[in-house]
């Protein structure tokens, strides 16, 4: 492992519970009050180590490690997302099927740990969870496929490198689409507003909150930054299409990315503040709208 | 290849004997499966030599058929299809001899069930068109007979018919295939066919690839011809239906990939055909297996889903020979080779801890199980391990192959060209999406049997069986990791099976291993990684509940406040699918019958939904009525009379004899 | 740039298939009224005179106010619902539009790879296509009057993009001529939904079936059975 490799790393392992900060800092912003300090998750994930396990009746170990299990997918999965111009520590052809599939074996312990407890909020939370992520997937696939041809490279860390933003068509095309496309991914896949609202009281409008309903403890600690990790992951994603292409020099676009993720916790912030839930039934046709942008993107990119 | 033969005579020798025993079922259990076991270690030792490249032995004799002719031979390719039979043979044997109680019948079971695994080696080394058509109407009656083990149902035996038919329209596309090809070559050996496959016209070529798709899809279920799956796979007995899914359904993928040396070099319409097949199948197959709530009849489902990725890498195989991309073309049928592989081994293992929950609860109902990881841990470890390796979750080996078949679409998409990235777009669009709803397929079956509660009490406790169930299981748990882990060495040998035999492959210069190597070492990386930052998070967890025990306390979940909530309130298998199932109902034929609860004191209601096969109702229903309608009056020819059949049969005789005559 | 528009335009169409509103779906086709006026004025860039000033400007009106403006004022008029009530659900329809425009990039492809004179952009052209086959779709699958003549909108919206590539060498007769059949026929729809309305109650002609014969419930797959 080269030391900047560390670096990214470990300033992703540090940082993603402040997105989660900025975007309650957006909110309350928007709703003209004071807002949570920044640093209130790592408050809450330090309180939550500080609490007693209680565990539901009918829970069993898969309940126990399911959040390990989680939080280690996710952190290797951390281990393929490259930093502008710095390459990702494991890099190789095909990388971004590893990512989706990792993300996919988080969300199956997700899943199951929820359906362990028995409890019937669980089951209907983990029910939309699959539904909406087996939605999603194409899109995410698709886009790193316009990706790959768009640049010629099959790993995460090659293509972001050889993105050239210099042209309005296709490249700029291409980007604004597939941006917008995973934007929705990104708030779908972590359970933002307009698809979940993480907030809610609500157990039967719930996705995400409601499969870790009787989660608490430490556990629920584990899980709170396994899903700031997963939120950093799309973001990285999304900023690295963008934010490194804006400048020259190497130094300039490291900083780029980082600006890039703030960037994209605040539109995050902002779409939560100035929209409501869509309806359930109405997700499926985002997700699937989703994928027509980047069928979209990909079509306009072999016609033009 | 004397060794080889000697394997299966041992087999069927088995069979025999436990028909001459079975007056003593447990004498004749014995016999017939330690005989599977001592001829699988037999023939094991030439086909793993086969498989590392000892050149392959040919063994042939004068036959006193008319056309026929005894001529067997171990290829890689015939012994890398060879590795599940053996294996998935003797395990799931040693399963059955725990799982089957009933004395009735057990004779004739297991003569039929070594009858199988002997058909099955014969037929992957069959080198003669005659031999193999007849070893495979002995394989599939075999099976017919093992899937009608139950014969006293009659949704048993219903199941049995369809699958017969099913067959058997396979069958005669097959006796067309071949006669056409001996009539066109004048030979029926298949090295024959081989080389003379360049003559054959372009129409007759697709013609033939047409009846090949039929013959061999209808046994390896690829949709539309799968129907005779999801009503075979839960009649049966679960270490049947283990066999039959882990490796029968797989001869038809071998006799689709072998036959096409035999048609010459193939067009890029085969190749789409195959991917659009393919992609279909694996889309409605997993779909339908949401939906389902048997559960044996929703691995069923799985198998269509499974068994279209393979078509969708063998079509992509054929378009890279189209395209003469030699890269292309070795990874999608490398990627449709090692799913072959993995499928037997996880849907084996699938079936045999399925076929466990089956014979300890007595039910396949995934609506009324539940909680079972308490009662039987052994078995609901070793179920998820086969639901993550079959939802394509790494670390384990149903991740690997598909990665092959998505890097196939990716070297596809890099090579430009509007053709090249269809195919890249429909393999990975496919692929993404039939590996997210697996995912909800599978942590619906896994989920909801073994974990929460039990939703109805049973009338027998459950419990992890004895050894001889457990052991073939925790085999195939093991190779599934191994497959997994172990995928980039495999591939050298999966690349001397596909490069002998696809007419095209001569001289490719990219070898799969030099293509994969990389990326797979990277991901095999990752999977030690991910091990063992699992193991120091699950440790610290651990620790932390432990170090804690007196403080950690168990309490009922939420329940909203509800003041006696029950066991029944849990989320079902229906409803747990429902949203997906109500986007897919364009797919799905969903039935929805309810008694609503009516008056100012309503007692009792209900709801019920209920799933039919499309393809069944819509589409072969109609035409089996039609051709019964039609065939109808043929009935008269058969009243009983023996006589009068005996002047059919002068007469046949008697024509046959002037037309003789007359040339 | 064109291109760009085209995307745009692209994207307008299958937002259309995907909304249930009507009012969305009008603002969609003032959106695309606007963008192929201005793809007309950047297309014909290079010889700008009054003519094609003239038919640029007016074409964004028609298209981006008037007609959008008569639809809402029948909208107003014949107290429909605000709904869109398709025949084939949002979500299929979004991905049925994805193919349809992938069939009509493989048309522009191979059009454009058979064609020397290349004058119609790739891009445009498989749009317009997607224009003229998504409009169509929609007349199919929708039920209401509305949301039908919206569909017309759509697919004259893709003559119009076709009309826009070969411009220079066929002039805009035909192009205005079709303009005038699309606007005889929303002016007579308009009539036609008003008379319906004040007739029926409402502009479904889906519901034409139940002066011909009783229509069958819909829902045959339903079954609800009395308690016994």
């Amino acid at each position: 492992m080269k030391p900047f490799d560390a670096i990214t790393l470990f300033s992703a392992l540090l940082f993603s519970p402040l997105l989660f900060g900025i975007i309650n800092r957006i909110k309350a912003m928007f709703a003209g009050r004071n807002g949570s300090p920044l640093l209130q998750t790592y408050f809450d994930i330090f309180k939550l180590f500080r609490k007693n396990m209680i565990y539901g009746n009918s829970t069993t170990l898969v309940f126990q490690l399911a959040p390990a299990g989680i939080l280690a997918a996710l952190i290797v999965a951390l281990l393929l997302i490259p930093w502008g111009p710095i390459e990702a520590p494991i890099s190789f052809s095909g990388d971004f099927i590893l990512l989706a599939y990792l993300l996919g074996l988080s969300r199956f312990l997700t899943v199951i740990a929820a359906l362990d407890t028995g409890s019937s909020f669980e089951g209907m939370g983990a029910s939309r969870e699959v539904t909406f992520a087996a939605l999603g997937e194409p899109t995410f696939m698709l886009g790193a496929l316009l990706l790959a041809i768009h640049t010629g490279e099959s790993s995460l860390s090659r293509i972001f490198g050889s993105i050239q933003l210099t042209e309005l068509h296709p490249t700029g095309t291409t980007i604004t689409l597939l941006v917008a496309a995973w934007m929705i991914l990104l708030l779908t896949e972590n359970s933002r507003i307009p698809v979940d609202d993480p907030n809610t009281h609500l157990e039967l409008t719930m996705i995400h909150e409601v499969m870790v309903l009787d989660t608490g403890g430490p556990l629920l600690g584990i899980v709170t930054y396994a899903s700031a990790i997963k939120i950093w992951i799309f973001s990285a994603l999304i900023s690295n299409l963008v934010f490194p292409h804006l400048f020259e020099k190497p130094a300039m676009q490291t900083v780029g990315v980082a600006v890039g993720i703030i960037f994209v916790a605040v539109v995050v912030g902002i779409i939560e503040s100035i929209m409501g839930r869509i309806r359930l039934r109405n997700i499926p046709k985002l997700l699937v709208g989703a994928t027509a942008l980047v069928a979209t993107g990909l079509l306009m990119t072999l016609a033009g | 290849m004397w060794l080889f033969l000697i394997g299966c005579i041992v087999i069927e020798t088995g069979g025999l004997l436990a028909v001459l025993f079975s007056k003593y079922p447990h004498l004749a259990k014995g016999i017939a499966v330690s005989c599977i076991v001592v001829g699988s270690v037999l023939s094991a030792i030439p086909v793993i030599s086969a498989i590392v490249g000892v050149s392959p032995e040919v063994l042939r004799a004068a036959w006193n058929l008319p056309v026929g002719e005894f001529n067997i031979s171990l290829d890689p390719l015939s012994a890398l299809f060879m590795l599940p039979v053996i294996t998935l043979g003797p395990l799931t044997a040693l399963y059955s001899t725990e799982y089957l109680k009933h004395p009735q019948g057990i004779g004739s079971h297991y003569f039929f069930y070594n009858t199988l695994i002997a058909a099955m080696m014969l037929l992957l080394t069959a080198q003669n068109a005659i031999l193999f058509l007849i070893v495979w109407e002995i394989m599939a009656i075999s099976s017919f007979f093992l899937v009608t083990f139950d014969d006293q149902l009659s949704s048993v035996r219903e199941a049995g018919w369809t699958y017969l038919i099913a067959t058997h329209i396979g069958v005669m596309a097959l006796l067309a295939f071949f006669a056409i090809l001996g009539q066109k070559t004048g030979d029926y050996n298949f090295n024959h066919f081989i080389e003379s496959s360049h003559s054959l016209s372009p129409e007759l070529a697709t013609v033939l690839f047409g009846l090949s798709v039929v013959g061999f899809g209808s046994k390896a279920g690829i949709f539309p011809l799968h129907i005779w799956l999801p009503d075979a796979h839960p009649a049966a007995p679960s270490h049947v239906s283990a066999l039959m899914s882990g490796v029968m359904i797989k001869m038809g993928i071998y006799g689709l990939f072998r036959s096409l040396a035999f048609i010459g070099a193939p067009p890029s319409e085969w190749g789409w055909t195959l991917v659009a097949l393919g992609a279909l199948a694996s889309v409605v197959g997993i779909v339908y297996a949401l939906s389902q709530h048997d559960l044996k009849r929703m691995l069923a489902y799985s198998s269509v889903e499974n068994i279209g990725i393979i078509c969708m890498g063998l079509g992509t195989g054929i378009l890279g020979i189209a395209w003469q991309n030699s890269a292309l073309s070795i990874l999608g049928f490398g990627g449709a080779m090692l799913h072959v592989l993995n499928h037997s081994v996880f849907k084996g293992l699938l079936f045999l801890s399925a076929g466990t929950v089956v014979h300890e609860t007595h039910s396949k109902e995934m609506n009324t199980l539940g909680g079972l990881l308490k009662k039987m841990p052994f078995t609901a470890s070793l179920f998820f391990t086969g639901a993550i390796a079959a939802s394509a979750i790494p670390p384990f080996n149903g991740f690997v192959s598909e990665f092959v078949l998505y890097f196939a679409g990716i070297k596809s998409a890099l090579t430009h060209g509007i053709a090249p990235i269809t195919l890249a777009a429909v393999l990975l669009t496919t692929l993404a999406l039939v590996g997210g709803l697996a995912v909800a397929a599978f942590t619906k079956s896994a989920g909801l049997i073994f974990l929460g509660e039990p939703r109805v009490s049973l009338d027998v406790t459950p419990k992890d069986p004895g050894w001889r169930m457990k052991a073939p299981q925790l085999v195939l748990a093991v190779c599934a990791i191994a497959l997994g882990v172990f995928s980039p060495y495999l591939l050298p040998f999966i690349e001397a099976a596909i490069q002998n035999y696809s007419p095209v492959m001569h001289g490719a210069p990219t070898p799969l291993y030099d293509v994969l190597q990389p990326s797979l070492q990277n991901i095999i990386i990752v999977f030690g990684l991910l091990l063992a930052l699992f193991a120091v998070l699950a440790a610290t967890v651990t620790i932390l509940s432990g170090g804690r025990k007196s403080t950690s306390e168990r309490r009922p979940v939420w329940d909203c406040g509800y003041a006696r909530p029950e066991p029944s309130m849990q989320y079902t298998p229906s409803s747990y699918t429902a949203p997906i199932v109500n986007l897919f109902r364009a797919i799905l034929r969903l039935k929805i019958v309810r008694i609503a609860p009516n008056g100012f004191f309503p007692d009792s209601g209900s709801f019920e939904t209920i799933i039919k096969d499309r393809t069944r109702e819509s589409f072969f229903a109609p035409l089996f009525k039609f051709a019964a309608k039609i065939l109808l009056p043929f009935k008269i020819l058969q009243h009983g009379h023996v006589h009068i059949y005996v002047i059919y049969v002068a007469v046949t005789l008697i024509a046959l004899l002037f037309i003789t005559a007359g040339n | 740039m064109i291109d760009t528009i085209s995307v745009l335009l692209a994207l307008t169409s299958l937002f259309l298939l995907g909304s249930s509103r009507i009012r969305i779906s009008i603002r969609m086709v003032i959106a695309q009224g606007f963008l192929l006026g201005v793809a007309f004025l950047l297309h014909n860039s290079q010889h700008l005179n009054l003519g094609t000033w003239t038919i640029g400007i007016s074409s964004i009106l028609l298209k981006g106010a008037i007609l959008p403006w008569l639809l809402t004022f029948v909208l107003h008029r014949s107290k429909a619902k605000l709904e869109v009530e398709p025949f084939i659900g949002f979500g299929a329809s979004l991905f049925i539009g994805i193919l349809l425009l992938g069939f009509s990039s493989y048309i522009a492809w191979n059009l454009s790879i058979a064609s020397t004179a290349r004058s119609i952009p790739p891009a445009l052209f498989s749009v317009a296509l997607f224009l003229i086959l998504s409009g169509m779709f929609l007349i199919i699958t929708r039920k209401k009057a509305i949301t039908q003549t919206i569909g017309y909108l759509v697919l004259e919206n893709g003559v119009f993009a076709t009309g826009l590539g070969i411009g220079h060498e066929f002039p805009f007769i035909v192009e205005m001529g079709v303009m005038l059949d699309i606007f005889v026929g929303v002016f007579l729809m308009g009539i036609m939904i008003f008379r319906i309305d004040k007739a029926f109650d409402h502009t479904d002609t889906h519901l034409f079936n139940e002066l011909l014969d009783k229509i069958d419930d819909s829902h045959d797959d339903v079954v609800d059975m009395e308690n016994a």
